[in-house]
């Protein structure tokens, strides 16, 4: 067990410091965002009516597509020199890295979060913060159930072609249920205020985060083991 | 159980209609240095995939030192040069083998890496990212790496493709040394006479199909490359 969080931690402190030299993952993904947010802002005409129906949406959407961005990214890195390979002809636990790359891209999202949600709400004049603790444990269920599923397909589609296309193609309707939770329990917080939604939708975000994480740990070795 | 350190009987693979091997039969004792020749396409890289776990064959069996590769613990024993280098381009020199040695549980991994660097006549750019080095000095990070858990079985990859004059000496040396410790070599190489200077044992791979595999005691490079050029058939 020792063994297996230390190898864990080796890859994800490698993944946090070849970010933080290369910014690719959070500065692109970053950017996407940032003009997400700005071109909803122009194309709806919002106003204070409005803005907290939308809000839910146009901040998932921002942080789905520009999270699915940087999920492409974060595998190509391993396949540069063929450093997945590399990490496979070791003794590690295939589960260690999986769990490790998650936790990156994980740790990835919540940073670009934590800087977007604060222009959010400068751009829109809306507090989406008025609950925050409930919407922390939105975000990060959200977040862990995105990156769950999202780590095991960059990981299946790193060796295709076309590989741009087809991570948003397979990863997108998977995370269906997932995203139409987590903006219907953000609504319940920004909009409604209806806190036993909210709750409600949070358990079922929870059960398809288990979901995801448990089945992705299971089927990781036989993904990357022929890389 | 085979006594041999690598053991390979009626391995083959095939890869949808094209069959890369075919039932390739291959005995390596513990300490010989195998020279693996063949033209390009031959299924040289196959079966060193096959041997370091990076794919599985379709048929047949492949153990080192008794084992499926496949098990955890025997690959701490095997360390690989491949055409690639492995190596993240936004890590320093000391940071890659510092981060290999971890996973592969190596006790105090920054002195490893620093001992591995001065071996490899680096150490002066311990500090320094990988992406601004140059090709020899890369092969010669990617030989630190793969010997950073010190393994008793080394595959190498044509290890001199590319490599200058001083980063093939520093490289030949090393590989000298590792078979003075006796460890266990297969080389891929198309280069006969660097690779005459290091086998015990060569061996000549065509269209998938070991059509050579003698001593390597007695041969020069003129009679090696008759050999070679009438076993494929030119």
């Amino acid at each position: 067990m020792k063994e297996f969080y230390e190898v864990t931690m080796a890859i994800l402190m490698k993944d946090i410091r070849t970010e933080l030299r290369s910014r690719e993952f959070i500065g692109n993904t970053f950017m996407f965002a940032l003009l997400v947010i700005i071109i909803f802002n122009f194309a709806f005409k919002m106003t204070p009516v409005n803005t907290p129906e939308l809000a839910s949406g146009i901040l998932w959407i921002a942080f789905l597509f520009s999270g699915t961005l940087g999920l492409g990214r974060s595998f190509q890195v391993e396949k540069e020199n063929e450093c997945i390979q590399g990490i496979v002809l070791t003794p590690v636990d295939r589960t260690a890295i999986y769990w490790a790359k998650t936790a990156g891209n994980m740790l990835f999202l919540v940073v670009i979060q934590a800087v977007i949600i604060p222009v959010f709400i400068i751009l829109y004049n809306h507090n989406v913060m008025a609950h925050p603790l409930e919407m922390i444990v939105v975000l990060l269920l959200g977040d862990f159930g995105f990156m769950a599923l999202g780590t095991i397909v960059a990981a299946m589609s790193v060796n295709l072609k076309a590989r741009e296309l087809l991570l948003p193609v397979l990863l997108l309707p998977l995370l269906v249920p997932l995203i139409i939770f987590a903006a219907s329990a953000t609504s319940a917080l920004v909009h409604t205020e209806n806190l036993d939604l909210f709750y409600s939708r949070a358990k079922l975000m929870a059960a398809f985060d288990v979901l995801f994480f448990v089945v992705s740990s299971l089927v990781f070795e036989y993904i990357v083991d022929e890389s | 159980m085979q006594n041999e350190a690598i053991f390979c009987e009626g391995v083959s693979k095939k890869y949808g209609e094209l069959t890369a091997l075919k039932s390739i039969d291959l005995k390596i004792e513990k300490g010989e240095f195998l020279v693996l020749f063949g033209p390009n396409g031959a299924g040289k890289s196959t079966l060193l995939k096959i041997l370091c776990g990076l794919t599985r064959p379709t048929t047949g069996k492949a153990l080192v030192a008794g084992h499926d590769i496949h098990e955890s613990d025997i690959r701490k024993k095997v360390g690989v040069i491949s055409h690639k280098s492995f190596l993240y381009e936004d890590l320093t020199a000391l940071e890659n083998l510092e981060f290999y040695a971890k996973l592969y549980n190596v006790e105090n991994s920054k002195r490893r890496g620093e001992e591995l660097l001065r071996q490899v006549e680096l150490f002066e750019r311990k500090n320094d990212l990988a992406r601004t080095f140059s090709r020899g000095m890369i092969q010669r990070l990617s030989i630190a790496r793969a010997l950073v858990a010190d393994p008793d079985f080394i595959f190498l990859d044509e290890p001199f493709t590319g490599l200058d004059v001083h980063s093939a000496t520093v490289f030949l040396d090393l590989l000298q040394i590792l078979h003075k410790r006796e460890k266990t070599v297969l080389m891929i190489s198309h280069d006969i006479g660097i690779s005459l200077t290091v086998a015990t044992r060569i061996a000549i791979l065509n269209s998938g199909t070991i059509v050579f595999n003698e001593k390597a005691s007695g041969m020069d490079v003129a009679s090696m490359k008759k050999v070679y050029l009438e076993k494929i058939g030119q």
